[in-house]
């Protein structure tokens, strides 16, 4: 894979499964993570993702080139209302997927450290665990069975915290 | 694909750190719901401890049993907590004593809260609260918020605060003004301030003065029994202040000494029982009347349609309080909304300001039916017409419908700095679009505001205006005049 230059301003990101993603810089500045490599110009070779899979990785890039084509907030108090609407119907749609991928979508912004997915992606587990049960949240999150508490626990755990669970 | 996960063992959510777990939780509805996650998983056991904002909300009956419980609830989680708290709110209607309270807040306080919010009140609503002297200590508290139910709050132990940048008190009877007072003086970081609701203990005279305040609020609307007033003499002196608002029963004596305030919006609830009169006054630096507390730019009197009215009263007011002033020598703007064409008095008010305000641009009618426009529209306006007017410039506009009119005035401000608009009168329909070059005003289907301002081009730079409308409403525009010739105007 041919790097690009500096001049073009693209950068080139390479999923876990080995998939290349030309995206412009202006893009991938979206990701604290990624802006940091190019400030210390470490971004001009392709940039592996070693722990993002190309299916998140583009769910990723759709994120960040609407967001990072969408006007900023900060820029002024006129903002055009009109564009924070559609931003907010595109962030409901985006995250409108199932659980699995919004786990792999919040592991990855996470590890780019893109605050606003992350905050999407958390706002949307949230809404979907709100009001269950315990049981049924663990369920939703897929919580791994080896390290449910012992019968034992729990039962001392809900006494401790009785008044939660009336 | 769930299946696979879990077949996989992969339990992706409990592997990220626990800030972005604490974002999760924090969306929760409240923190019964956040301990409740306790028990998920060993991951889950002990985050609930460290989450940055707790919030305490007993809704249940009061019952001697539950009572304690919450209160043993509260307890257990402050005292679980291991890092220190962002925010902690607590609505516990008049279950607990303020010793309980007061020691919640100790607790609070001792884990570095920011911000505290507080909804209670006390068994003995004679009861003055007093709220514990550690908070004048606490280095980190930044935003307070008390909602006491119209309880007095004393302020004889909790002085003033270093750190504090905004106070909101709702529903709270200040006792005594010179604690008041010095409380303000003593919060020398304090930037926003919000009187809701609040009644000063048979105050006539009420001054805030806060040396880095920006925004104050006041208002009274809510309290239901129309002789409560804040006081009968608010003053005003908060050299940094940008914005005011001021809502309900007004203070008879109203003064500001404020140089930097850019708007202030005053609804006022005093003259009858049913009237409701705004006015809203944007100000701008005083030029050369730095006696007068603020230059008036706009003055917004809106009525309903049906109230009785007593417009002497509504002279005596205006005697009363410097608004007067204002009103004949700096006042730019009036606008009446809900204006039908009918309300004799509405327009002995417009009569009065013609006639009296020197600094006059422009009084705005704003008709609210269609109906009633048809019928009076010409009438009114022509017994307006008639008025003697003191300001030469005056221009008099008339509206239908509620279209945005900050928004409108600020565009027409514009063309006015400009040269362009001055004709004498200028009418707009609702369902209307005013369009120039390099200026597009769109207003939505309802007309209730415009939807869209882009500015193309410099307004040094326009050379061309039109107004065009929406055809399947039909054409009402009926006169605009436009000053200088070489800005040709199209009517579509």
């Amino acid at each position: 894979m041919s790097t690009s230059s500096s001049s073009s301003k693209k950068i080139v990101l390479k999923s876990a499964d080995n998939e290349t993603f030309e995206i412009d810089e202006i893009v991938a500045l979206e990701s604290q993570a990624i802006k940091n490599m190019i400030e210390d110009e470490c971004a001009d070779n392709v940039i592996p993702l070693g722990n993002i899979d190309s299916k998140t990785l583009s769910k990723i890039i759709e994120y960040c080139k609407k967001h990072a084509e969408s006007p900023k907030k900060d820029d002024n108090a006129d903002i055009d209302e009109k564009a924070v609407e559609d931003l907010k119907s595109f962030d409901a749609e985006f995250a409108k997927v199932d659980m699995p991928l919004i786990q792999d979508i919040l592991m990855a912004a996470n590890f780019l450290n893109i605050d606003n997915l992350i905050g999407l992606m958390c706002r949307t587990i949230a809404d979907r665990i709100k009001g269950k049960t315990p049981e049924e949240i663990r369920k939703i999150l897929n919580i791994n069975k080896n390290d449910l508490l012992s019968p034992e626990q729990e039962a001392k755990a809900r006494e401790e915290n009785s008044w939660a669970f009336d | 694909m769930k299946k696979a996960n879990i077949q996989n063992g992969v339990d992706y959510i409990s592997t990220l750190p626990d800030p972005i777990l604490h974002l999760i939780l924090s969306r929760l509805h409240s923190t019964i719901e956040v301990v409740r996650t306790s028990v998920l998983s060993t991951r889950w056991k002990y985050l609930w401890t460290s989450i940055p904002s707790l919030n305490m909300t007993d809704s249940r009956k009061p019952n001697p049993l539950e009572k304690n419980e919450f209160k043993e609830f509260v307890y257990w989680v402050l005292v679980n907590r291991t890092l220190d708290l962002n925010s902690f709110t607590l609505d516990c209607s008049s279950f607990y004593d303020m010793s309980t309270i007061g020691r919640w807040i100790h607790v609070v306080v001792m884990h570095k809260v920011k911000k505290l919010g507080l909804t209670f009140s006390l068994r003995d609503k004679c009861e003055a609260i007093v709220l514990p002297r550690c908070l004048v200590d606490c280095g980190s508290l930044e935003m307070l918020t008390l909602k006491l139910s119209s309880h007095s709050l004393c302020l004889k132990s909790f002085t003033g605060s270093k750190t504090l940048k905004v106070l909101r008190l709702d529903r709270v009877r200040l006792l005594n003004h010179d604690l008041v007072q010095s409380f303000f003086v003593n919060c020398p970081l304090l930037e926003e301030l919000s009187l809701i609701n609040c009644i000063t203990h048979n105050l006539h005279y009420f001054s805030i003065s806060c040396p880095n305040l920006k925004t104050l609020r006041t208002d009274n609307r809510g309290l239901g029994y129309k002789q409560e007033k804040l006081c009968k003499r608010l003053m005003v002196i908060c050299p940094k202040l940008v914005y005011f608002e001021y809502g309900g029963h007004m203070a008879n004596h109203f003064s500001f000494d404020v140089k930097s305030l850019k708007k202030a919006v005053i609804e006022l609830e005093d003259m009858e029982l049913n009237a409701k009169d705004c006015v809203e006054i944007n100000t701008k630096l005083p030029d050369q009347y730095s006696q007068f507390h603020a230059y008036v730019y706009g003055v917004i009197l809106r009525k309903k349609n049906n109230s009785s009215y007593d417009v002497e009263r509504f002279f005596e007011e205006l005697e009363e309080v410097e608004t007067r002033r204002t009103l004949t020598r700096h006042l730019k703007r009036v606008e009446f909304s809900d204006f039908n064409g009918e309300n004799k008095e509405t327009l002995s008010i417009a009569r009065f300001l013609l006639e009296h305000g020197n600094a006059l641009e422009e009084m705005v009618f704003s008709w609210s039916k269609r109906e009633k426009y048809r019928k009076h529209s010409m009438e009114a306006m022509n017994k307006v017409s008639k008025f003697y007017k003191a300001s030469s410039s005056v221009r008099m506009i008339t509206l239908k419908g509620c279209m945005r009119m900050e928004i409108l005035y600020n565009i027409l401000l514009n063309c006015q700095s400009e040269g362009w608009v001055t004709g004498q009168n200028f009418m707009l329909e609702k369902d209307s679009f005013l369009v120039h070059y390099g200026l597009f005003l769109n207003f939505d289907p309802n007309g209730r505001c415009l939807q869209k301002i882009i500015l193309t081009t410099s307004v040094q730079n326009l050379i061309w205006f039109s107004i065009s409308h929406n055809h399947t409403y039909g054409c009402r525009l009926r006169c605009v005049t436009i000053a200088r010739n070489y800005w040709p105007i199209k009517q579509a």
